[in-house]
């Protein structure tokens, strides 16, 4: 891995903790045909995802590789070390599939033909990508394709008492240009510098006031379109996916929300609470559980090049290897609290009425300032996608306002 | 109908059928008919393998047949990706690709050998599709709710006998999975500078010519998923296209092949 040695390191600093990194594969597919990735390093407030895409060659590599190399760049990838940080990515990618071309030969497996064809040929993998970089004052973002992050907010209903129910709604989609389409093709990067290859959007945003009371949430397309078209009928899910807290939870929560339209792709959902400095244990998460420290079955050629690091003390969880889909993907910082204590996972869909049954809780779910522009109206299915570049819009002038906020608040 | 998604519990079936017989030997691009179909041929199964491949592992998601017919018909073999990624017969060939600058590049790339090129005898087409019916009946037996077969027919010259033929690919076309039936694909493969037929509507243009006639009716209409993947592929199809082309040069026959190999890989929704 090329690492510029004149690229000075940040300082590590702890402005979020991980809350869940969860993902499931498609319907009928092994746990290792996932070809999504994540990666997240506490230490340096940084969190990836990327959708590698099935059909390109060895996407799910590839995808593992930007996010591990994201989370473990010396430097933040603004737009002057984007290059260099391509290159970098690249150049692992590379290798790291001719070494699986040894492998496979030294394996005897018929599949070596294949792999040396694609790096002949020089077939590329492609995936989308967003990445997450947190400061004390801003919010960093790189994002290519339509994988999407959410900001959220935690209004607890009666801030006077401790125990209280929290109620959780989305103020903001990054990045700005994220688009609520299926019928598009995706941008997204390209292990070459092909036709496919894209130029990435980079955003910043300010960093709420009261970083205590928000998250970050994560994930591949199929599930952001889901969670914006249950948004859009008044059916938030967030609360329930803040809710979740094992593997098993998102496994069992993503195969209930396919009977409900979430489309049959790979999903992953990582999850990150924004904190104060001062409040922050970076200790949530054991130095050494995931930080390039071998776990049980996993080769070292999946392994983050740990050698540059040496003197880091990062905690880097990573996935997208077959091992770490046995592992509990959930992590031990959780003192969310669903918004209603008696439902259950599986129950969710039970209180779920047809949309021109119920009355929208989008009033209820956005912030007032948010749903005071709202029409009333309802929404037919044959709307959907205006309705959605409505809430889209809404929630970029809802989220500018909340800058505005912040500005006057400070 | 038409969409199930190819996978190792419901993988598609892609039987070509290639005719050997000795009119094959005539000059076809820089060799023969035999040369040039028979490598055409394992150049899609390659593709094919590639295509079902995810990482290291091959799935099973496509299965692949090989009928061989002259004065017999012969199951040269019918597997699945997996089974004839094991092929060790491979040869080196060369392929240009794009240099990224602008330019091209030649590089090596191997190739697994499947079909012999072989030319000899007559044209027994129609034992091709009896054959044909008793491997896809085979196999609707163990996939019954896969997207359907394809057949794929490769000729160069009029079957030994039409009728026999006619009725061999009607009970083909007969069988179906849940999905639909049979899909019979036909390529006329010649190097003449006669009229080029690809995927027509309607045998309007060549009702004179009694064999391209007979190819047009034993030609699958292209259901509208099918039809709107030629259309990707680049043909001037519309609806009522049947899978057929006649006349077809050196490019149309590897245009063609790709097109037809690559309708269920093509249905698996990418992402």
């Amino acid at each position: 891995m090329i690492i510029p040695e004149s690229a000075p390191t940040e300082r590590p600093s702890n402005f979020f903790k991980a809350h869940g990194c969860y993902k499931v594969s498609k319907i009928k597919e092994k746990d290792s045909d996932c070809q999504d990735s994540y990666s997240l390093s506490t230490e340096r407030s940084r969190v990836a995802i990327s959708d590698g895409a099935t059909q390109s060659f060895y996407s799910g590599l590839w995808s593992q590789i930007l996010c591990n190399l994201y989370c473990s760049w010396p430097k933040l990838i603004s737009q002057s070390q984007w290059n260099i940080w391509n290159e970098a990515a690249r150049t692992q990618w590379i290798e790291e599939v001719k070494n699986k071309l040894e492998e496979l030969k030294e394996a005897g497996k018929p599949s070596w033909i294949e792999c040396l064809n694609g790096i002949k040929l020089r077939k590329d993998a492609f995936a989308t990508f967003i990445g997450i970089s947190l400061d004390d004052s801003y919010l960093h973002g790189i994002c290519i394709g339509d994988s999407c992050a959410m900001l959220v907010r935690i209004t607890k209903e009666d801030p006077e008492k401790e125990e209280c129910r929290e109620s959780a709604s989305v103020i903001r989609i990054l990045p700005g240009l994220w688009r609520h389409s299926f019928d598009s093709r995706t941008s997204g990067l390209s292990s070459y510098n092909s036709e496919l290859h894209h130029l990435p959007e980079f955003f910043d945003i300010p960093v709420p006031v009261d970083k205590n009371n928000y998250r970050i949430l994560l994930m591949t397309d199929a599930l952001a379109h889901y969670v914006i078209d249950m948004e859009e009928r008044g059916m938030s899910v967030v609360n329930h996916l803040l809710s979740l807290s094992t593997q098993e939870d998102f496994a069992r929560y993503v195969d209930r929300c396919r009977e409900t339209g979430l489309a049959n792709d790979d999903t992953t959902l990582v999850v990150v609470e924004i904190v104060n400095t001062t409040d922050s244990t970076p200790s949530d998460i054991k130095h050494g559980d995931f930080d390039g420290t071998k776990l049980p079955g996993i080769d070292d050629t999946h392994m983050l090049d740990r050698n540059a690091y040496d003197n880091d003390q990062d905690s880097l969880i990573q996935s997208n290897h077959p091992s770490l889909d046995r592992l509990p993907h959930a992590l031990p910082s959780s003192s969310y609290k669903s918004t209603d204590a008696k439902t259950s996972i599986s129950d969710i869909y039970s209180e779920h009425e047809p949309i021109d049954k119920k009355p929208s809780s989008r009033q209820a779910c956005l912030p007032d300032f948010l749903s005071e522009k709202r029409p009333e109206k309802k929404t037919t299915k044959g709307e959907a996608h205006h309705s959605t570049n409505f809430a889209i819009e809404v929630i970029r002038q809802g989220s500018q306002r909340l800058k505005d906020l912040f500005r006057s608040q400070s | 109908m038409y969409e199930q998604q190819l996978s190792t519990v419901n993988p598609g079936l892609i039987l070509i059928l290639v005719d050997q017989s000795a009119s094959m030997r005539t000059k076809y691009a820089d060799s023969c008919k035999a040369d040039f179909a028979a490598l055409a041929v394992n150049r899609v199964i390659g593709e094919i393998i590639q295509a079902c491949t995810a990482g290291e592992e091959i799935k099973d998601r496509c299965h692949v047949g090989v009928i061989g017919y002259g004065s017999k018909s012969e199951l040269l073999f019918i597997d699945s990706a997996s089974q004839l990624a094991t092929n060790t017969n491979v040869i080196d060939i060369p392929k240009r690709i794009s240099d990224g600058a602008g330019g091209f590049i030649e590089v090596s790339q191997v190739l697994r050998v499947f079909v012999p090129s072989v030319s000899q005898g007559s044209t027994d087409m129609a034992g091709a599709f009896q054959l044909a019916y008793q491997g896809i009946e085979k196999f609707i037996g163990h996939f019954q709710h896969s997207f359907p077969p394809i057949v794929i027919n490769i000729t160069d010259g009029e079957p030994d006998n039409m009728n026999e033929t006619k009725t061999a690919v009607q009970d083909v076309q007969r069988l179906k999975t849940s999905d639909g039936s049979v899909i019979v694909m036909n390529a006329y493969i010649s190097d003449s500078k006669g009229l080029q037929i690809q995927l027509p509507a309607s045998s309007e243009s060549f009702q004179s010519n009694r064999y391209a006639q007979f190819l047009y009716d034993i030609s699958s209409v292209l259901p509208e998923p099918i039809l709107a993947e030629s259309i990707n592929a680049g043909f001037d199809s519309s609806p009522g296209s049947r899978g057929f082309i006649f006349n077809a040069d050196p490019d149309a026959l590897v245009r063609f092949l790709r097109f037809g190999t690559s309708v269920d890989v093509a249905l698996v929704k990418r992402d």
